[in-house]
């Protein structure tokens, strides 16, 4: 009978080629400059299309609320920089949660630029002050793009902890294993009295 | 299909674990451990239906198999159903461990209903069998379905349209579920009638 179930499953993938090996409900924010991008996904990497997610605060106090996209993106300007919980609710019972702690949001210098201070006739003291303002100027120009280069990376760590998520073939494997334990533990109770009849009539 | 952790309120939470266990209790009293065996394996076959997914709209669904098993076991779906949701959210994070009482009733229970409403037919005319088995693998799912927009009745805002798109996007589960059920009937009738009794 399992061989027939086996069988009809292989035909029915065959015909029916949204099927796919996916379920829970994931969700991964990160932060893109002003902007607290987030991405969410049913594991096996379908997007979760109109899901609504909400912002809390670290009191509980919903910040604010959004719908996610097509490509199960949503992302809005950081409210305040604190700790937040941020909730996908994909509908129908499904939901998830991502905690953006209160030190991924590292300050950004304030731009205090120095104004330079004129010595027009002190040509060294001109060139020092320069490499000053070049400095604050490098500074904003690394980080825009380390922003930048940051990423795909963050997209690559959101990808691979979801494909993580996913179960694999050992968790199956276990689950099974579980479940012939258990029938084992059944039937040893089961028959544990009657072994006990047999060998009290033996002796 | 699974709800997840902090779906639902702390009352719907607690009547799911009281329903779930009278259920389980009751399938444990019903069941006979010479077929512990046929639980275990249709408790397994659950275990790994539920990653078979079929896409539609905004949502994903899965199959369920719980017609099959409650044709099969009778009450004793629930324990089997239990078992296996529980590993489901361990190993798989599928439903929440506060859900589990919720989530077995809702698969549980259209199981045990369909199983009075259609196990006199199984061993019927074929073509009667044959209808029977059908409906019992759909409608199995569709009393998910309802169980599931029920329990969300009081976290989602507008229930009916929830509940309408739970059971519109459960529709070609309900059919496959309804093909895979009358070909393990008809298979079982062949090779081992006994099952079916």
């Amino acid at each position: 009978m399992f061989q027939k179930r086996t069988w009809v499953f292989i035909i029915l993938i065959q015909l029916f080629p949204t099927l796919v090996i996916a379920h829970r409900v994931t969700i991964f924010a990160w932060i893109e400059g002003d902007l607290i991008k987030t991405q969410s996904k049913f594991s096996g990497g379908k997007r979760v299309n109109k899901g609504v997610v909400r912002v809390y605060d670290k009191q509980g106090q919903k910040l604010l609320q959004g719908q996610t996209n097509k490509h199960g993106e949503f992302s809005f300007k950081i409210p305040k920089k604190s700790e937040m919980k941020i909730v996908i609710d994909a509908g129908m019972g499904h939901q998830a949660q991502w905690i953006l702690s209160e030190d991924t949001f590292v300050d950004h210098p304030t731009d205090t630029n120095p104004t330079p201070t004129s010595h027009p006739d002190h040509s060294e003291i001109q060139v020092e002050n320069d490499l000053e303002i070049n400095m604050t100027e490098l500074e904003k120009i690394i980080e825009q793009t380390m922003d930048r280069k940051m990423i795909p990376f963050t997209r690559q760590l959101n990808q691979f902890l979801t494909s993580q998520e996913s179960p694999s073939f050992s968790d199956i494997l276990a689950g099974i294993g579980y479940i012939l334990g258990l029938v084992g533990l059944g039937t040893y109770i089961h028959y544990r009295n009657k072994l006990n009849d047999i060998k009290e009539k033996t002796t | 299909m699974h709800i997840s952790e902090g779906v639902l309120s702390a009352p719907v939470i607690f009547t799911g674990v009281a329903l779930t266990f009278g259920g389980t209790a009751i399938g444990l009293k019903k069941l006979d451990y010479e077929r512990i065996s046929q639980v275990g394996i249709l408790s397994s076959a659950f275990f790994i239906a539920s990653l078979i997914h079929v896409n539609v709209g905004v949502s994903s669904t899965h199959l369920i198999l719980n017609g099959v098993l409650g044709l099969l076991l009778g009450w004793a779906a629930f324990p089997a159903i239990l078992v296996a949701l529980t590993l489901q959210s361990i190993f798989f994070q599928y439903g929440g461990m506060t859900a589990l009482g919720m989530n077995t009733f809702n698969m549980a229970f259209p199981a045990v209903i369909c199983f009075y409403l259609f196990k006199p037919f199984i061993m019927q005319k074929h073509s009667i069998s044959m209808a029977a088995s059908f409906a019992c693998g759909f409608f199995a799912v569709l009393g998910v379905a309802v169980l599931l927009g029920i329990s969300l009745i009081f976290t989602e805002e507008n229930f009916w349209e929830v509940s309408s798109l739970i059971i519109f996007a459960h529709i070609p589960v309900m059919i496959i579920e309804g093909i895979i059920t009358a070909f393990c009937v008809s298979f079982l009738r062949k090779v081992s009638p006994e099952m079916l009794l």
